[in-house]
This record gives structure tokens, C-alpha cells and sequence, in this order.
């Protein structure tokens, strides 16, 4: 092995790595400089492109130490109606059925007003905080002094599609890659045996969009989401074939490897050929550690029943939330969850009948939420785990047909929690009016969000890079974006 | 002809022209109706202001920086302005630009652009500029210190000194010592500068590797090894003779447009979707990928490709050009690859946007220059100001949008009928049209005066003045899909036709229509297909007519009788045995309403009946004619009119809105809502010393601008300095895998420098020598011995050059995806040859479909032979990728990609190991092999052969034939599951997927 390949500004890899440990503990240590990561990554795969993340070091990004070190996402696709579920507006009550000027932009365009519908549970206190959760989450009112509540959200698109992208991408353009790629591109992963970024989507199918979601976008291919499934074969291709079982495929990836390695000495210890020689023990040892990483039966009955897995409703749901916290135990950066997927009422779009809409949703998720937040801080995981819950945008205070309860879409004011990771606990910023209708106070736009999350990973949103076409292109835009100080810890 | 341009540097934004009445977002309606508190205490309030600038505006705007030229550090700098002027409107406070932006309505022009100033900051400014802006002299009012950001000027002088912007010459071909290096001077040029830097060359490749690199490099595919040992024994022979026999196979191989075509479609984002939430699919677009294909299997050359698909409709139908032919709208189909929202949130800003997509893509695939930095702001680093920009997008600006000018949702209005290029003895509907119209000249003379026979006419569907037939109806707007043959019109009323007010002129008025629209639906069914139809109508002002889904016609203006329309063969063609729907929608915005319509079998008095009434002539009436020997020649008619005619339907192009381009504005920050200055067409500044686009033509009656067209022509002429350098170096980047300049999508200062300025500027000149012809340049590039040389490094190159910058040898290379898939397909005998049409659907695993958010519809099944076909006949869905090619790095084709970013990472080794994909491949290689020899070893033997394109060593093969012993004895695998491992292996091997 010769070349400058194995020099990182001028350090041997060794050198580098040592070096790298100064101020951090060994676990992240050994994630952000995983050997495989490095020799992965250090240089395009062909060996002659340039390749961006030549001789970067990892730590570049890291501005501050971390309060995060893992993401949860729960992605409420759809949709949920802020006047229902968290933001309580008690004088929306009595308006139901009036019709009134209120400006809304959903899906039906823009319009200049329209019929109340009055939230449709009670809301009541809960916590030390005291604060009013609708009746849509028993359970997660319970937690709520560990959570930070941001009233005041607002997206660019009332359109699911190009909704999804701006949470997901900060865009509504297509093309950008999607935070979890992101914060492993800052990053780098810490289990060399899983993926860095993994997403679990529902039962009845993905967000539109499909992987345009997690995807990585002008990135690298290696930055994209994962999908992992609760159910069957985790990861797509992950199971040996049946004829390669019983020690065939060990027999075959050892013959591979001296094949490879005889190949790979006749051409001057090119890098990336040692490199892909290293994937496939990777892929092999994946193969164990990824149905380990899954595999809920080792977990007590209380455990399961905490997330509502011996519950129908809640099984579905339940499993995902507990796969997630096993996988951030196991060092996966970032894990976005999605409750609802596909069309109309599989999912949060409560277009039709409100009622019937999220308390399906609701009921399936609030048990497992609830149980995910308490776990986690049993465990003293929840320090370092940010969970994040919302969906692309809200809803509005007004129907959107002559009749029924159904709400149309909504970017100009909505709401999502923060918990865990760095937040405060216990606190609710922001506003919207009156109605709910529009953010008015300490507003932030999806990009606000952004910046928290990157913030409270250890690093500055506006200095997280990729170059690419010319352009420093940044998660947060080119207009920069400040975290929201407020919730921070 | 040089020039100088003097721009002003920095100070580029242009702020929005302002609309009144806009109300910020942020506020309640409350903070709008208060009454406006003066300035009372301007200390103290003045405090106050000067607290929120200094927080909130002054690091961007005087401190730190001075964006857009706006800068609060005193009162002298404020009053001066931005780019745009004054940010107080004195005249007319209320609508001062500093006030639209802090009120974020406008979220493209919100500041701060951190997040909104909080509601009792907001009031204050609000107020503060509402009483004027009163800034303090002196000491109080100043901010910061204003000589820190002087407004600067910046020249430049257009004949910049950056080296793709120089003119193009032909360097002088360098002399090396090491003589053999001289032949060639694409050698004496590598070799020069590897003098320069104290290497030596490496020595040639062997004859094996030669021809399996020449081949994957322009069929994309393995060679046979009967090709490798004929090759192999024939270099032996004659060295050079070979190669170039060689070469020319491979250039001759049709499989050679495929897998360079795949080059070209990274280059320009080609998907057969739109992206967003439907993700509808491009109609027909596979036609665009097939007419690349068929561009470079044809030699086109390169300043013919780049025009033709630019403006190959201008071509066609402004400048008249004699090559150019319906092939050359398909071309255009390159306006249509881009993402495109369905549903925008921001119709207007989603148009601009869709523009830009083409213009940056332009700028990037013709030009190499990253214009789309310039979009929003002077470029940061090259000289493109953002109205060269926009100067640059008024080029396109006339292009209707994907979704057409109405809001239909499938590229309507934007395709076009165009026939394939008619194969041997094929004509063309026009061609052929031609022909027979010449035959009929020669009829009609005497034709004319025959009488019509007894022609067979029957009535499909009467209108009213025989009847009229039970039609389905619906007054206003009509629904989505209403011309559609399944739409369900069951809800609609049902009346006899016509329908309209009565005493409207040649009306047979059945049921009363009094409104402005009207769309009527009516079934028929047949019990044959007719030769001819005619429809006759009745219309109001206008009218769209569909049969089964077919837009038949598209009447303009009111008539005041039945007119006939002879059905023409598309129509015709939609017709079937069984159930017919005929759905017409007519407007009438003043009263004498009338709309009726019907169809009976027969032909008018038009193409093909001079010949009906010739050959059903008797010849007694024929000689009373004098025309007794025209029989044959209405034979000739008719079996003109049976040949299988190269059927026009329906293709993506490009479509303009007529003749006169609308104004381009300059866009403040991008946004379609901020317009600025009014610009004409222009190349950047930078390119101008060369000429200018020649936009004098006029097109009296066209239904384009000509301006692509004039672009086009620059791009290939005046331009040709910058274009024939971008495609040159491109051509070098995929025969060696990196470009000379290795940013092949940026030759400008964020781009990196070329290792061999003058070789690109050599080779960009014989690529115009050669009549931009790319295959002479493959042959140019392949027969210089630097092709030949052997990649593996000496140890003083390895030591002092691990990445090869100098070219002391050529880099081994990765198969891209689709090659990779490719070369399983090939050596496990599963490749289906076929060339062009619609894409085909692999199959794709079910957790896959689930990603979608409609799993059953997300996806097509092929047969098992079309889902064995070449990668680049795959379809390209934007959400929804096959793993195999996405995982190995086929790129995202939502944005240009110039240079692929090869990765490896475990999950790319999970699919190569355990797919389906693989394993049933692994498993025909098995069967394939073993059928093909009569023992294990020879099996080994040859499936080692067809994976490398080498004759398997002695030691390999033992090797591997007791490894298949081994999973035989010990894991109970018979001969053909040992081998299907043994397969699998091969395929995962590095030897497989690498190429020396």
C-alpha cells in the first residue's frame, strides 16, 4: 500500500486518527473515523474522480460538542390538524359552523374564508407545565415537561409533494439531498455494521414521493436512507439465498477475497479495489447485525407492552418506535419513522371526516410515542436522542367542503415538538392566531427546524457544505438559517 | 473584435418592483387597522431602531458585508440605498421595498433571512418607516464604519484571461525525446508534459486487456472470447492493423449508441417521469432517448446534435434546412426532461423555476459554465452577472411550459404527431402523401369529370338533419377527462342533438342550449372498421373534437352549416369493432348557440377518391374522358395507400407561444414575483468578443422566435471556442475516465484546472477539423499508444503519482450500473438484443414497490425477455429507482450530472451477493456454461473466460474447481448449484466489475 491515498492532510491514517480522538469520547471516536467510513469514502470508488470528501476530515463539521447523537424523526405524513392535537385555541369552540374571513392556501387554492369547524376533542393540562394537549394523546400528555412544543411553524407548500421535500430537504425543488443525508455527510456513521441513515415507512405504503424523501439527492449514493422493515427481510436483500445458506456464502466470500486480493496485488494497491474487498465483509457481518438490530424478542413483556405492542392498533407502530430506539442505541445517526403512507386517510390528510382521521392516526401513534419517550429516558438515552415529531405541514381551522369536518392543508401555521437531545423540556413557543389559521409569533420556517436539528448535533447550519455545481450548497439554503434558541437546553 | 464590459461587482440584486397592498404575513390584522404612533422621542426611539438594525440587518448590510450594496453604516449609505436605490420611498412611505421585505410576504424576499423579526420589532421599524426613516447625523447615526465597504466597481474585461475562455487555436504539437512517443500527437502531448514532471511512461497493455477495455469502453459490454482470441492471435500479427479493425467493429456496432448515449442522457437529467407527487410519466419521451442513440450509431455530428435537439423544430420548420426532418422534433424532447410539479404552490414561481432548470442545463451541457450560480446573484467567482443570466434565459423564455398553457396534467400542449424515421421502403404519411398527390394530378384532369360512382356511404351516427343521434350533455366548464373514452358520463343528462337556441343560421334545433359551454358525449358501435369517415359538424365559436380519446379536431370560429371533415388516419385508426365514443365540448360566449354533429362511412371528394372513381370507372366512361389508360395508374394510388406508413404519434417537444417572445425581466434574488430590468437575448458578456447570436431573422407567421435557433448556430460557430472545448474534454473523460479539465460540467474558477490545457484545446480543434464528427474522434483518441498504455503503475509513479494526474498510465475504471448489469445479462446468456422503443420494467422487489406511495400502480412488468434488455431501455422513474442501478452510482437525473461519484459501501455488496437479480443470473451462467462443455473443470474454464475475457489460468482454475468440489462434498450442492456459486462469485469478483 503506497500513494498519498493513505495520507489525510499529510497524516498517515494512523496519525489521523489518533489525532482525532482528542476531546471526544471512543464511541465517537470509533464512529465518525469508522475505518470502513474513511476507507470508503476518502476517494471516488474508480479511483480518478475527484471526489469531494477527499482528505475531509470528519470533524470539520463539528463546531461545538453535540447534544444530539442520534435523530429520531416521527414524520406525521399527512398532515395532523394543530388545532386538534397541541395547539389549543379555546375560542375556536364556540365559532364552529359560523363561517368567517380567515385567508387559507391549501389544496383547494387560495381562499378568503370559510366554516369553522371547532376542534373536535377536549383538550386538558398536563405535566408540571400545565400544557393543554387535546385528547387525541392521553399518553403522550403524560410527557409533556420533556417536550418543546413550536406553535409557530411554517413551510413553503400546502402540496404534499412538495411539502414532503421542504421537510425533508429543506426545498421544494427536487434534487437536494434529504436531512439524514446530511447529518451523515457531517457526520459520518458509527456502526460500521448498519447504516448511518434509516427510514421505516408504514404499512399501507410510502409517502408520495417514494425515496425522493431520503434521498441523497446531488450526494453521494452512499448518503441515501435506508429502508428497514418491521417486518420480513429488514433490509432490502439482506437475507442469504436459500442455496447460499449452511456456510455457502462464507465458503464464497472467502474464495472472493483471495480472488480479489491476487487481482488487487498485480495493480499497485489501488485503494478503492482494497476498499470494495472490505464491503463485503461489511455486507456479511450486516447481515447478523442488522436482524440483531430489529429483533424485539429479546425485550421484556413491559417493554413491549410500554409501546403498545401487544395492542393491535398499536402493534404496527409500536414495533417501529422500539426498532428505533434499539438502532439508536446501536449508533444510527438518524431514523425517520413514518406514521400513515400512500393516500387520503391511510395517512394524517384528513380531507374527508376529521374524526374518524386522527383518532385512527392518533390512537395508533400515541401509545408508542409515549412509550418511545419514556423508554428513552429510563434508559438514559434520551439525553443524547432527539426525537422529532410532525408532519409537512398543518391543517386549517376552516372545512374544506360544504360540509363534513374534513380540513384542507396547511403551510402557513402548524406545529411540531421537539424532545430530548439537547431541548428544553416542558416549553411552547410561538403562536398562531387566534384561529390557529397562520403563525404570527416567533415564527420559523421549516429551515428553523433544520438549523436546531444540525445545531444540536454539533454543528454550525450555515458551515455544513457540499460543493456542488458551483455552488457551497447547504442543507439550510444559501440564506442561512439560526436554530431555534429558544428551546435549546 | 474585443470588447469591455464595465459591470458593477456585488451589487446585482435587484429588488422587487413593488406590489401594493401586500400585507405581511406575519401580521395580525390588528397591528394593521392601529393607528400609527409618530416619532415623539426620536433619542430614545431612535435607540430603539438603531438596536434592531445593529441586531438584526447590519452584519450583512455594512458590518461583515455589504449585500446587494445595501448598507446601514450610516446615514449617508443608507440614504443611498441598495442595487435598486433608496429602500424609504420618500414620496410614498407605505410601499418602501424595507418595509415589503421585513413584512415576509414574499418568503424569496423576507429578511432577515434568518427568521422574522419578532412582532414588537416589526411595530417599531414598521413605525420608523412610516414616519420617514429619520436617520440622525452625526455620531449617533453612525452604525459602523462606512469606508470599510466602499461601493465597488469591477471591470471585466471580456477577454478574460481564463483558459476556456481564450479563442481556440491549434497548439503546437510539442516534441518529446522519447521518440516513439512523437507519432501521435495526443502522445507527444501526454508525453511532454510527464518529461516535464521526471516520469516515465509504463509499457503497453496486453492484447486481452486491450480489447476488453476498447469494448466496454464503446459498446459497454464484455467481449466474447472467440472476439478475444481472434483479436488477440491477429495483434500478434500486426499490431496496429488490429487495433484499428478493431476500432472500427466496435464503432460499427450498433451497441456502440447505447452505451454512449448513456453518457449524454447523465449530461442532460433524461427520466421518463416528472417527479412531485403524481409522478406522471413523459409521454413517449423513450422516443428522445432512442433518437440520441440513433445520433451517435449515425455519426451525427456533434454541432448538428447540440442544434438539433436546441432548436431541430427552428431548423426544421424557420430555417428550412434541408437535413433536418421530424426527427429532428423529436430532438427537442430535451426541453422535456426536467422535473416538473403538478401542483405547485407557486404557479408563477414554478414556471420560472422550470426555466431556469433548462437554462442552467444549457449553460452547463453546452458551455460548461455553472450560469445557475448567477440565477439569484452575480456569480461568486466568474464573470456571468445575473443579467447575463437572464440575458440567457430570454433565449427560452417563449418555450411553453411542460404543463402546456392551461393546467393539464400530462405535458399537454406541449407534444406533437411525429412519425419515426421511416425504414427501407417506408414512407412517411407526408411522403407518401407526396407521391400520391403527384399520381393525382395526373387523375384529375379527367377524374374530376367522371361521375362519382354509386359510393358505399352509411350513416355511424346521424345528426340532427337525419334524426340526430341520443347524445349525453353537460352545460359549463366540463370535468377533468371529459374526452376521455372510460370518463364516466353516466350523471349527465341525455338529450337528441342538436343542441342550441333556435333561428341560428342552418340549424336543426332538438334540444334548447343557451349557456357558454356545452360538452356533449355520444356512443356508436361498429360492426366493421370503414375505409373512410366523415364527420359533419355544426360548431359555435369553438370546438375540440374527440373519438376514443383521439383529438380529431380543433374548430375555430362559428359555421353556419354542417361542414364535412374526412377522418383522418389517426382517427380513423382509433376507431374500433364494437363501442365508439365521439365527446365534444363547444363554447359560445353570445347567444345563437348551435352544436350537432355526426359521422357516416365514405370518403369526400379528397385524397384517394380520383383513384376510387378511376378504377370503379367502366371503360366506356373513362374513354368518354379521354382517359382510358389511367387505371394503372390509380393502381399505383392504391397500393401506395396499402403501404405500412411510418405512423406519426404523439412525441414531447418543444413548443413556443408564437413568433414574439414575451419580456425578460432580471428576477430580484430569482423570484419570478421580484421582476427588475427588462433584458434582450445575449450570451454572457464573457463569450461576446466572439460575435454575437444573429437574431435579425424574421419569421413572418411563425410559431417560434427563431431565438434557440440563433443560439444554437452561435453555440457551433461564434461560440465554437467554448462548446468544441466542453465536448472534447467530455470525450476524453469517458474513454479515460476523467476529463482533462475534471470539472467537465464547470470550466470556470470553481471548477478545477486542467492537468493538459493544450491537449484539450488540440483536441477541441480536431473535433471541429473533423467535421464534429465523434466517431473520427474515438478513432483520433484510440490509436494514439497512450490508449494502449497498460494501467498498472510503475513504483515511481505509484509512489509520486498515486492518482495519476499526469497520465504515466492509464486508470483502471469501474463499470458504471447499467454496464455492470449489462455485462451479467452478457455472460450469463440472458441478454435479449433488442434496440429502442418504450422502456421495459425489470422486476423490482415488492419491499421495493412498498416505498411508493401507490405500490401496485408504481411500477410496470415486461416480459422476461424485454426485463433482460440493456440498461439504458430500463425505465427512469424519479421516486422509484431499480436498486441495482441506483446503488451503483446511476446518478439521481433530477439535476445534470457531468461526472459520476462512484461509491462503495456495504449495501452495494448485499444486492451484488443475495438479489434475485443476481442469483438467477448466477444460475443461467451455471446452465449456460455447463451445457456448453462436458465437464466441471471446462465449465470453470469457460465461465472464467466469458467473466474476464482471459483464458483462466491453470492455478484459477483448480483452484476453483475444487472449491466446487468442496461445496459439492460438504454442502450437499449438486454440479449445477456449485456452479451457480461459483458464478455468483465471478460476478462479485473486482476483476469482473474493474477494467485495466
Amino acid at each position: 500500500m503506497s500513494g498519498h491515498n493513505e495520507h489525510f492532510c499529510g497524516r498517515t491514517r494512523r496519525e489521523f486518527l489518533w489525532e482525532a480522538a482528542g476531546g471526544f469520547t471512543s464511541v465517537a471516536l470509533a464512529g465518525m473515523l469508522g475505518t470502513s467510513w474513511l476507507a470508503g469514502q476518502a476517494r471516488a470508488a474508480d479511483g480518478v474522480s475527484a471526489n469531494p470528501l477527499a482528505g475531509v476530515d470528519p470533524r470539520r463539521f463539528l463546531t461545538h460538542a453535540p447534544k444530539a447523537k442520534s435523530v429520531i424523526f416521527l414524520f406525521m405524513y399527512g398532515g395532523p390538524s394543530q388545532v386538534d392535537t397541541f395547539d389549543y385555541k379555546p375560542d375556536l369552540y364556540k365559532h364552529d359552523g359560523k363561517t368567517i374571513d380567515v385567508p387559507t392556501f391549501g389544496r383547494q387554492g387560495k381562499r378568503a374564508g370559510g366554516r369553522v369547524v371547532g376542534p373536535k376533542w377536549k383538550f386538558r393540562p398536563y405535566g408540571e407545565c400545565g400544557k393543554m394537549v387535546s385528547d387525541l394523546f392521553p399518553h403522550l400528555g403524560q410527557c409533556v415537561d420533556d417536550i418543546a412544543f413550536i406553535h409557530s411553524m411554517y413551510a413553503e407548500s400546502p402540496v404534499h409533494g412538495s411539502a414532503l421535500l421542504n421537510m425533508n430537504t429543506g426545498r421544494i425543488i427536487s434534487g437536494h439531498p434529504s436531512l439524514g443525508s446530511w447529518v451523515n455527510y457531517g457526520l459520518g456513521s458509527v456502526n460500521e455494521n448498519l447504516p448511518g441513515y434509516v427510514v421505516m415507512l408504514d404499512e399501507t405504503g410510502g409517502p408520495i414521493n417514494g425515496a425522493k424523501n431520503w434521498t441523497s439527492g446531488f450526494m453521494p449514493a452512499s448518503h441515501q436512507g435506508v429502508q428497514l422493515r418491521s417486518e420480513g427481510v429488514p433490509i432490502l436483500d439482506l437475507n442469504t439465498p436459500e442455496h447460499l445458506q449452511n456456510g455457502v456464502q462464507r465458503k464464497l466470500l472467502d474464495r472472493l477475497r483471495l480472488m480479489n486480493e491476487s487481482h488487487a496485488a498485480k495493480r499497485g494497491g489501488n485503494h478503492e479495489l482494497h476498499s470494495r474487498i472490505n464491503q463485503f465483509e461489511l455486507a456479511y457481518r450486516m447481515q447478523s447485525a442488522a436482524p440483531e438490530a430489529v429483533e424485539l424478542e429479546k425485550e421484556s413483556k413491559e417493554t413491549l407492552e410500554l409501546y403498545g405492542i401487544d395492542r393491535s392498533e398499536t402493534h404496527n407502530f409500536g414495533k417501529k418506535c422500539l426498532m428505533a430506539r434499539r438502532l439508536v442505541e446501536r449508533g444510527v445517526r438518524f431514523i425517520q419513522v413514518y406514521s400513515g403512507g400512500g393516500h387520503n386517510d391511510d395517512n394524517w390528510d384528513a380531507h374527508g371526516d376529521l374524526v374518524l382521521n386522527h383518532t385512527r392516526h392518533a390512537g395508533r401513534t400515541d401509545r408508542p410515542v409515549a412509550g418511545l419517550l419514556k423508554d428513552l429516558k429510563q434508559r438514559g438515552l434520551l439525553d443524547e436522542t432527539l426525537v422529532v415529531w410532525g408532519g409537512e405541514f398543518g391543517r386549517q381551522p376552516t372545512a374544506e367542503y360544504a360540509s363534513g369536518t374534513g380540513r384542507d392543508h396547511n403551510s402557513w401555521g402548524f406545529t411540531m415538538w421537539m424532545a430530548g437531545g439537547g431541548v428544553k423540556g416542558g416549553i411552547s413557543i410561538g403562536q398562531t392566531d387566534e384561529l390557529g389559521a397562520k403563525a404570527v409569533q416567533d415564527r420559523f420556517h421549516v429551515k428553523n427546524l433544520h438549523a436546531t436539528i444540525l445545531h444540536l448535533m454539533g454543528m454550525d447550519p450555515n458551515g455544513l457544505t457540499y460543493f456542488f455545481n458551483g455552488l457551497d450548497e447547504s442543507l439550510v439554503g444559501v440564506e442561512g438559517a439560526e436554530p431555534i434558541r429558544q428551546i435549546l437546553a | 473584435m474585443r470588447m469591455r464590459a464595465e459591470l458593477v461587482w456585488g451589487l446585482g440584486l435587484t429588488l422587487p418592483a413593488l406590489a401594493l397592498g401586500l400585507l405581511g404575513v406575519g401580521q395580525s390584522p390588528e397591528s394593521l387597522v392601529a393607528a400609527p404612533i409618530s416619532f415623539t422621542q426620536p433619542d430614545s426611539d431612535w435607540k430603539a431602531v438603531r438596536q434592531v438594525i445593529e441586531d438584526r440587518c447590519l452584519e450583512c448590510h455594512g458590518g461583515h458585508d455589504r449585500e446587494s450594496g445595501l448598507s446601514f453604516a450610516d446615514r449617508t449609505t443608507f440614504t443611498l440605498g441598495g442595487a435598486r436605490g433608496p429602500v424609504v420611498e420618500a414620496e410614498n412611505l407605505e410601499v418602501s421595498r424595507l418595509l415589503h421585505v421585513i413584512g415576509y410576504s414574499d418568503p424569496n424576499l423576507a429578511m432577515p433571512p434568518a427568521g422574522q423579526l419578532p412582532e414588537d420589532e416589526y411595530k417599531l421599524l414598521e413605525e420608523w418607516i412610516l414616519a420617514g426613516a429619520p436617520w440622525p447625523e452625526g455620531e449617533a447615526g453612525v452604525l459602523a464604519d462606512a469606508s470599510r465597504h466602499p461601493i465597488k466597481r469591477r471591470t471585466i474585461d471580456t477577454d478574460s484571461e481564463w483558459w476556456a475562455y481564450q479563442p481556440l487555436t491549434k497548439p503546437e504539437v510539442p516534441s518529446v525525446a522519447d521518440s516513439v512517443w512523437n507519432a501521435h500527437p495526443i502522445d507527444a502531448f501526454v508525453r511532454a508534459k510527464l518529461e516535464d514532471k521526471g516520469f516515465a511512461p509504463v509499457g503497453l497493455a496486453t492484447p486481452e486487456e486491450l480489447i476488453r477495455r476498447a469494448t466496454f469502453d464503446l459498446i459497454g459490454l464484455p467481449p466474447t472470447p472467440e472476439e478475444v482470441r481472434e483479436f488477440s492471435a491477429a495483434y500478434e500479427e500486426d499490431a496496429d492493423g488490429a487495433w484499428s479493425a478493431l476500432i472500427e467493429r466496435l464503432l460499427a456496432s450498433p451497441s456502440y449508441g447505447e452505451n454512449w448515449a448513456r453518457h449524454w442522457l447523465d449530461q442532460v437529467r433524461f427520466a421518463e417521469t416528472n417527479g412531485y407527487e403524481t409522478d406522471g410519466k413523459k409521454t413517449n419521451i423513450w422516443r428522445y432517448r432512442d433518437w440520441v442513440i440513433r445520433a451517435f450509431n449515425d455519426d451525427m455530428p456533434y454541432d448538428r446534435f447540440l442544434m438539433e435537439q436546441l432548436a431541430g423544430d427552428e431548423l426544421l420548420e424557420l430555417a428550412r434546412d434541408p437535413d433536418a426532418s421530424e426527427a429532428s422534433l423529436i430532438a427537442t424532447g430535451y426541453y422535456r426532461l426536467g422535473v416538473w410539479d403538478d401542483g405547485p404552490a407557486d404557479a408563477v414561481q414554478a414556471k420560472a423555476d422550470e426555466l431556469a432548470d433548462i437554462v442552467d442545463t444549457t449553460g452547463q451541457v453546452a458551455l460548461g459554465m455553472t450560469l445557475g450560480c448567477a440565477r439569484c446573484h452575480d456569480h461568486k467567482a466568474d464573470p456571468i452577472t445575473q443579467k447575463d443570466y437572464y440575458a440567457f434565459t430570454a433565449f427560452f423564455n417563449n418555450i411553453v411550459g411542460f404543463g402546456g398553457e392551461g393546467d393539464t396534467k400530462s405535458g399537454g400542449g406541449t407534444t406533437r404527431l411525429v412519425a419515426d424515421e421511416p425504414t427501407e421502403g417506408q414512407y412517411t404519411k407526408d411522403e407518401l402523401e407526396i407521391r400520391i398527390d403527384k399520381l393525382r394530378s395526373t387523375l384529375s384532369a379527367y377524374a374530376s369529370q367522371l361521375a362519382w360512382p354509386e359510393a358505399p356511404s352509411e350513416t355511424i351516427l346521424p345528426d340532427a338533419r337525419a334524426g340526430g343521434a341520443t347524445w349525453k350533455y353537460h352545460e359549463g366548464e366540463p370535468p377533468a377527462d371529459w374526452h376521455l373514452q372510460a370518463f364516466d358520463d353516466a350523471e349527465w343528462k341525455e338529450a337528441r342533438g342538436g343542441f342550441g337556441t333556435k333561428g341560428t343560421p342552418g340549424a336543426v334545433v332538438e334540444t334548447q342550449w343557451k349557456s357558454e359551454q356545452i360538452t356533449i358525449r355520444a356512443d356508436f358501435v361498429l360492426e366493421a372498421i370503414p375505409d373512410g369517415a366523415i364527420l359533419s359538424i355544426h360548431h359555435d365559436e369553438g370546438a375540440e373534437v374527440f373519438i376514443n380519446n383521439i383529438h380529431v379536431a380543433s374548430l375555430d370560429g362559428y359555421t353556419t352549416q354542417y361542414t364535412d371533415i374526412q377522418l383522418d388516419r389517426q382517427a380513423m385508426n382509433a376507431l374500433v369493432v364494437g363501442s365508439n365514443t365521439i365527446a365534444i365540448t363547444c363554447t359560445q360566449t353570445i347567444g345563437g348557440q348551435y352544436i350537432d354533429a355526426g359521422l357516416r362511412s365514405g370518403w369526400l371528394d379528397r385524397i384517394g377518391s380520383y383513384a376510387d372513381r378511376v378504377s370503379l370507372a367502366s371503360d366506356e366512361q373513362l374513354e368518354a374522358v379521354g382517359g382510358l389508360d389511367l387505371k394503372p395508374t390509380a393502381r399505383e394510388i392504391e397500393r401506395l395507400r396499402s403501404l405500412p406508413v411510418a405512423e406519426p404519434y404523439e412525441a414531447l417537444v418543444v413548443v413556443e407561444r408564437g413568433n414574439k417572445a414575451p419580456e425578460q425581466h432580471v428576477l430580484g434574488r430569482g423570484s419570478a414575483h421580484a421582476p427588475g430590468d427588462v433584458v434582450a437575448p445575449a450570451v454572457p458578456a464573457v463569450l461576446r468578443w466572439a460575435g454575437e447570436p444573429d437574431l435579425s431573422g424574421t419569421w413572418y407567421g411563425a410559431n417560434t422566435t427563431g431565438r434557440r435557433l440563433a443560439l444554437a448556430k452561435w453555440l457551433v460557430n461564434e461560440g465554437s471556442f467554448v462548446t468544441a472545448r466542453v465536448m472534447a474534454n467530455r470525450l476524453w473523460q469517458f474513454h479515460f475516465g476523467r476529463g482533462l479539465c475534471r470539472s467537465s460540467g464547470d470550466f470556470g474558477r470553481f471548477g478545477m484546472l486542467p492537468t493538459h490545457p493544450e491537449l484539450i484545446d488540440y483536441l477541441a480543434v480536431r473535433l471541429i477539423e473533423n467535421g464534429w464528427s465523434m466517431k473520427a474522434m474515438h478513432r483520433e483518441i484510440m490509436m494514439s499508444r497512450f490508449y494502449r498504455t497498460s494501467s498498472v503503475p510503475s513504483e515511481d509513479l505509484a509512489s509520486r503519482d498515486g492518482n495519476n494526474e499526469w497520465y504515466g498510465r492509464t486508470d483502471v475504471r469501474r463499470l458504471t450500473a447499467e454496464q455492470y448489469r449489462d455485462a451479467v445479462l452478457t455472460v450469463s446468456g440472458l441478454r435479449t438484443d433488442t434496440m429502442y422503443g418504450p422502456s421495459v420494467y425489470p422486476p423490482m422487489p415488492r419491499e421495493v414497490l412498498e416505498t411508493s406511495s401507490r405500490p401496485d400502480q408504481a411500477w410496470g412488468t415486461s416480459t422476461q425477455e424485454d426485463a433482460t434488455r440493456r440498461s439504458v431501455y430500463v425505465f427512469t422513474k424519479r421516486s422509484l429507482r431499480v436498486p441495482i442501478l441506483e446503488n451503483l452510482d446511476q446518478p439521481s437525473p433530477d439535476t445534470p450530472c457531468p461526472v459520476r461519484f462512484p461509491t462503495n459501501v456495504p449495501t452495494q455488496a448485499l444486492i451484488t451477493l443475495n438479489s434475485d437479480f443476481m442469483n438467477d443470473a448466477a444460475d443461467a451462467f451455471a446452465g449456460r456454461v455447463l451445457g456448453e462443455t462436458s465437464s466441471l473443470e471446462e465449465a470453470i474454464g469457460a465461465a472464467i473466460e466469458l467473466a474476464f475475457s482471459r483464458e483462466a489460468t491453470d492455478d484459477e482454475r483448480s483452484a476453483l474447481v475444487n472449491f466446487a468440489q468442496e461445496l459439492m462434498d460438504e454442502n450437499d450442492l449438486d454440479e449445477r448449484g456449485a456452479m451457480q456459486v461459483c458464478c455468483l462469485m465471478l460476478m462479485n469478483t473486482n476483476e469482473f466489475m474493474w477494467v485495466d
